[in-house]
């Protein structure tokens, strides 16, 4: 009993410790360590928040295996900056606007911050921010992946997204002409 | 026989007699209409017996099924977060989202779930952005009568029998729908789907001495909801049932109406009638409330229809702001208010004023007013938020 005591002491002392830790580590799925605020990681992704909050955050580093490195790296990189950055007006404005979509456009650096990122990273950063809970860069990447189909033929869109076109030269033909007002600047 | 993806409704047209040689058909859904488009046939043997066309239906519809459990082996992201990339894609683009449906079938497929495409307007929060507008301004002018707002906005065919006709006047267009009267030569009323081409024609009820007209036409689903259409039908193809209300004054400035079901292709007998100071204005009705409201030329009251109960009466219009004399005729604008009631707005000295109904009194309840960005007055006294 002593003993098992004894241990329970210590795991409250490191969950104590832990608790007063600035930041939290992170193990992606290929076993590298990332060190992220713990402020910003509780407020950007309700799945760290939840982490957080229930204790079952690991001092050596909270497994991710659903997150390659590459892909948590962008994350923590983007945790930091918005920890940095400063809500711009526009931000601000919007929200006392009429009109109330929830989806608030990329900050500048935001925009910087996916523009930079190869068409792979991109899209593992999209499943990481779905696997995180991590709305705001979910919106983010997933808007920057739609305007990479804006002005493209289906075509074109299946080049950058690797598609395999499924229908047949008839099938497509008719529908093409069914829709023809779709594709003016063809 | 035709088949709605959305409804799985299915509708034999046009089968040839028992026993002869026929199609089955199969085809794709309009990604904005849901309306289902013929894309090849192949001949079999058809019959209207309904244990012969049952196995049809089920060959489409099973089709349908493989369809939504085949994973195509390219796609890189889930459907879940491909749905995510789509509801980013701007409202006022729709011309993306079609040419996104054909990039590969899973696609089309995510694009024409009903589910979808409610998520996306949730996503929006706002009710989709208009396509462009019908305009009386001239039969046969220089104008399109359809002008677009959205460089993506299909550019519509009108139907042939308002071109023939040439004098034609657009009514009212709700819930994807234009009413419109032909004025001369054949007197009808065209309810229009715009995005279909459908059309239907309606005899107009007969008053002999009717002097001023005007009409509406909804989605049947408004007229059991008081609180708007939002919600209890997305209005997606020209499956849902539509009514259309028609009043005419008389000479003597007496007012009845009448309501046309497409569920039983009928016009009802005239609503008893209600007297107006005044002619109806030309501009389109409002439904708010669970009634259709028209405008009354000089602005001092309205015309209200109940849907329920089909019946008429006359409201007075919120009396102008002072200093302004009660008598002024102030340009109104009847406009839906966030709970989805009736309020005007009205812009006088640069700020916009907006009234709503005040409860249980019945008056009107002036409780907001701003300043408008673009419009100028020179007069200090009379600019500023009030």
């Amino acid at each position: 009993m002593e003993v098992d005591k004894g241990k329970g002491e210590a795991e409250e002392t490191r969950k104590v410790a832990e608790a007063d830790r600035d930041t939290v580590t992170l193990k992606s799925s290929d076993g590298k360590l990332f060190e992220v605020s713990k402020e910003a990681a509780a407020r950007l992704s309700t799945v760290l928040a939840g982490m957080i909050a229930g204790g079952s955050i690991d001092d050596n580093g909270t497994d991710l295996k659903q997150i390659g490195s590459e892909a948590l790296e962008n994350v923590v990189d983007y945790c930091n900056k918005h920890a940095n950055s400063i809500p711009s007006a526009a931000l601000i404005s919007s929200s006392i606007s009429f009109n109330t979509a929830p989806f608030k456009e990329p900050e500048e650096w935001e925009r910087k911050f996916v523009d930079r990122l190869s068409h792979d990273a991109l899209f593992d950063l999209v499943e990481a921010a779905n696997f995180l809970g991590m709305e705001r860069l979910l919106d983010v990447t997933c808007h920057k992946i739609s305007e990479m189909m804006k002005g493209k033929s289906p075509d074109q869109i299946r080049e950058v997204f690797n598609i395999k076109n499924d229908y047949t030269k008839e099938e497509l033909e008719e529908i093409r002409q069914e829709l023809a007002w779709a594709f003016y600047d063809d | 026989m035709l088949w709605n993806p959305l409804t799985n409704a299915c509708a034999v047209v046009s089968a040839p007699a028992a026993g002869q040689q026929g199609r089955t058909i199969a085809g794709y859904a309009h990604p904005v209409t849901g309306r289902f488009h013929l894309l090849h046939s192949s001949d079999v043997t058809v019959s209207d017996d309904p244990d012969l066309v049952a196995p049809i239906t089920d060959r489409i519809l099973g089709a349908r099924t493989d369809a939504r459990t085949h994973q195509p082996p390219c796609m890189e992201l889930t459907e879940e977060l491909i749905e995510e990339i789509f509801f980013r894609v701007p409202t006022d683009e729709p011309a993306y989202l079609v040419r996104a449906a054909l990039v590969c079938k899973s696609w089309r497929r995510i694009l024409c779930d009903r589910g979808f495409l409610r998520r996306y307007r949730v996503f929006h929060s706002r009710t989709p952005p208009p396509l462009g507008y019908l305009h009386n301004l001239y039969f046969q002018g220089p104008i399109p009568r359809f002008v677009r707002t959205s460089a993506a906005s299909p550019a519509f065919t009108t139907p042939p029998s308002l071109v023939h006709n040439k004098s034609w006047r657009a009514l009212d267009c709700r819930h994807g729908r234009v009413l419109a009267r032909t004025l001369k030569h054949d007197d009808r009323l065209v309810v229009w789907d715009p995005m279909t081409g459908d059309q239907k024609h309606l005899s107009v009820p007969a008053y002999p001495n009717g002097r001023s007209y005007n009409g509406a036409v909804l989605c049947a689903a408004a007229v059991s909801k008081d609180d708007g259409p939002d919600g209890c039908c997305d209005h997606l193809g020209s499956c849902c049932p539509f009514v259309v209300v028609f009043i005419v004054a008389d000479a003597d400035r007496t007012v009845r109406a009448s309501v046309y079901s497409s569920e039983t292709n009928a016009w009802s007998a005239p609503s008893p009638a209600v007297h107006v100071d005044h002619l109806f204005d030309d501009r389109p009705s409002l439904l708010a409330g669970g009634a259709i409201h028209f405008a009354i030329v000089g602005g001092k009251s309205i015309l209200k229809y109940n849907l329920v109960g089909h019946r008429l009466l006359v409201i007075d219009t919120p009396p102008p702001p002072p200093p302004l004399p009660a008598d002024f005729a102030l340009d109104m604008v009847m406009t839906r208010t966030k709970d989805g009631g009736l309020g005007f707005a009205a812009v006088v000295g640069g700020c916009v004023y907006l009234w709503t109904r005040t409860q249980p009194t019945g008056g009107w309840a002036q409780h907001k007013a701003m300043e408008t960005p673009n419009v100028t007055d020179d007069d200090p006294t009379t600019s500023g938020v009030r």
